[in-house]
């Protein structure tokens, strides 16, 4: 979390600190971005910004540093995120506090407004979604409204960005004190933030917004659209909702899965051509051969590998996932799978940090934040990898063309390999609500309280800049991730397969000490070393393993699925170890950047290591199960 | 007055907070959310099994699991 350093205030009389409040989902990082031009992610649900964001720009007047605080519901509640804002509210420096408000629901809003009235004039309202407003004909006396509150009134369209300069000037008046604000005394007669009755207070306040509400706003309409009603109405049926959320993420999945494959394959070739281009000229240098292979057969390779495996699918799926965030549509998946999750011991909004976890497990993790129980927390990080991952995909792709897609039509083998796939995916989310409800019944319950769940508005999607900062948050991480974990994990590679003792390299010497335990669960020391070989990034299981059979001391890429099928049964493959390394492909342990992810959230080693501990024991587990199964004699 | 439970109201059927109960684990961030004594509040969705609910409050939606529920009194004019 950012610590806030700006100690300058309005001495200066050409530097400004603007702070921006409100409740979360309002667009207040929308109306950061307008004011600092900075990309910052936003996403339509409570509980995105869970860090302070600062930047700055110049006005006519001067500097103006901009904090973007995380949205809050009250001042006197104090989960995390609030609590700074709160803290910064009351003890923070600024010149102006920009209050942001829906002007879609003003009468909720008015909650914090009226709150922070109480404690401080130096303020300028921002209606926001003011195009929304003109849209259902209702109507904001703002000049009443400014009166009623004391302070200056600006409608705004942040999406538009109409308004945006004319709030930046009422702002700058306000920190100037040209424009003159006052306390309303009747708010703060009523108000006594320290000690007061909570329940009294929050009732006066909302008797309060209530009347300010009906005074200033006209033609109220429908509050809830017929849009969104009718939208709703399919979404949250009980016939019709589950059906088609399944069908949305099924959409998503298959255009992970499958529309990568050209875009990995042309990767592969461009990474290809360099790497010769490389060798010819490390040749020229005349670094010596280890060199040499140390940087190209291993780090480079290694680097290439990862990231022509990871950057198709998150490509797609980092940006759809975006899309479907800033439309609303999020939380009502997870109202209609909260009977699921509430059975297992955990909520509805779990359903939601696994369908991160299918991009990336550590942003599956870091997304867990938006659970506020920290039991239910718990149960949902420790489970997160249980979803495979983008970078697992295609290892599980492969691995199913090869031993279960017989049939000579390419359609017919891509439904065999989808149906395979979905299977696999079933059977994790059965997992995850097993070891859930275990989990549930073990972690202390911490009383954290009901399960509170805002369906926002829908709203549609800004979708180029969705995209774009999607790309620039998650798509960038998760590229830069794979890059400094696997140069690293290439030179060790390259060491174990190349550094031999009589005849045998370390990695053999590896693979035949596992070998005994490998077996009795279905597959071989090579590939059981490759699994624990790949904790650097997934993505990497199956060169490792292609590398150790090809004997070559080189990561190898297959060109063919019918070349991966000869090696594979070459090296004595049949499709029960290809189940058996599918299956532990699926239940391992997380990757390093996931375990750092669950180290940082939990702030605990003991639930590191519980996360470790418990996909590898069940993989270990279900392997064993399965091999015993089939290999029984019946 | 009529009072009952919030999850007694059936879908539609709109009513006014009356209070919430002490034992209420999530009784502050209820009131911060809205619901505040003479507040409106609308069921507007059932979920399957009839175990969650969205509600219509301040022009707000906000879903509550029915046990949860139960903790809110309200009252029908």
């Amino acid at each position: 979390m950012a610590q806030i350093r700006i100690d300058k205030a309005s001495e200066h009389n050409n530097e400004f600190i603007f702070a921006l409040a409100g409740n979360p989902n309002v667009g207040k990082s929308t109306v950061f971005n307008q004011l600092t031009g900075m990309k910052q992610h936003t996403g339509n649900w409570a509980g995105k910004t869970v860090s302070l964001a600062t930047g700055e720009f110049m006005s006519d007047e001067g500097i103006v540093h901009v904090v973007d605080l995380p949205g809050s519901y009250s001042l006197l509640t104090d989960t995390p995120e609030e609590k700074i804002t709160n803290n910064y509210i009351v003890k923070g420096k600024y010149d102006c506090l920009i209050i942001i408000v829906d002007a879609t629901c003003l009468e909720r809003n008015l909650n914090l407004v009226l709150q922070i009235l109480s404690i401080t004039d130096k303020a300028v309202l921002c209606l926001n979604f003011m195009d929304e407003i003109k849209k259902k004909g209702t109507t904001i006396d703002i000049d009443e409204l400014s009166l009623q509150l004391g302070i200056p009134v600006v409608a705004v369209s942040a999406r538009y960005k109409h308004g945006i300069k004319a709030l930046i000037n009422t702002a700058i008046e306000v920190s100037k004190g040209i424009r003159k604000t006052y306390k309303v005394n009747s708010i703060c007669n009523s108000i006594e933030i320290n000690g007061a009755d909570y329940e009294s207070v929050s009732n006066n306040i909302s008797k309060m917004s209530k009347r300010i509400t009906n005074t200033c706003v006209g033609n109220k309409g429908t509050v809830y659209g017929d849009f969104d009603k009718k939208l709703d109405k399919l979404l949250l049926s009980p016939i019709t909702g589950i059906p088609v959320m399944l069908l949305v993420f099924a959409v998503i999945f298959w255009l992970t899965a499958f529309g990568a494959n050209y875009p990995g394959q042309l990767l592969t070739l461009v990474f290809n051509y360099i790497k010769q281009w490389l060798n010819d000229l490390i040749s020229i240098i005349g670094v010596g051969d280890t060199i040499r292979s140390i940087l190209i057969d291993g780090i480079y390779t290694t680097v290439s590998w990862v990231v022509s495996v990871m950057l198709p699918p998150a490509l797609i799926f980092f940006p759809l996932f975006a899309v479907l965030e800033d439309t609303g549509i999020l939380p009502r998946f997870a109202f209609n799978l909260d009977r699921f999750f509430s059975k297992a011991g955990t909520n509805g909004k779990q359903a939601l940090t696994m369908l991160m976890g299918f991009g990336c497990n550590a942003c599956g993790v870091m997304g867990c934040r938006i659970i506020r129980s920290k039991k239910e927390r718990l149960c949902a990080i420790v489970t997160n990898s249980f979803i495979p991952c983008n970078g697992r995909l295609p290892t599980l792709i492969a691995l199913i063309s090869v031993f279960f897609c017989t049939g000579t039509s390419e359609f017919y083998n891509s439904l065999v390999t989808t149906g395979i796939l979905l299977a696999i995916l079933i059977v994790a989310v059965l997992i995850t609500f097993a070891v859930s409800y275990i989990m549930s019944r073990f972690v202390k319950n911490d009383e954290s309280g009901c399960f509170i769940l805002e369906l926002p508005p829908y709203r549609r999607p800004q979708f180029i800049k969705v995209i774009l900062l999607s790309i620039k948050d998650k798509v960038l991480y998760v590229l830069s991730r794979a890059v400094l974990v696997s140069a690293p994990a290439g030179i060790l590679i390259w060491f174990l397969s190349n550094i031999s003792i009589e005849g045998l390299s370390l990695l053999g010497y590896v693979s035949k000490f596992l070998n005994p335990l490998a077996v009795y669960i279905g597959i071989d020391g090579v590939v059981l070393s490759a699994i624990f070989l790949s904790f650097p990034a997934n993505e990497i299981l199956l060169p490792i393993i292609l590398m150790a059979y090809s004997s070559g001391g080189v990561l190898t890429e297959y060109s063919s699925v019918a070349q991966l099928g000869l090696i594979l049964s070459d090296n004595g493959w049949t499709w029960i170890t290809a189940l058996c390394t599918i299956i532990l492909c699926v239940f391992h342990f997380p990757c390093s950047t996931t375990c750092l992810s669950i180290k940082k959230e939990t702030g605990s080693v003991f639930w590191t290591i519980v996360s470790i501990f418990v996909p590898l024991l069940i993989g270990m587990g279900l392997c064993f199960a399965v091999n015993q199964l089939i290999t029984l004699p019946v | 007055m009529v009072t009952c439970n919030l999850n007694e109201l059936k879908a539609g059927e709109s009513a006014y907070i009356l209070n919430i109960d002490e034992h209420c684990y999530s009784k502050l961030r209820l009131l911060d959310l809205g619901f505040a004594a003479d507040s409106v509040i609308m069921p507007v969705w059932q979920g399957n099994k009839r175990n969650i609910t969205a509600y219509l409050i301040k022009g707000t939606l906000i879903a509550l699991r029915n046990e949860d529920a139960g903790c809110i009194n309200v009252f029908l004019k």
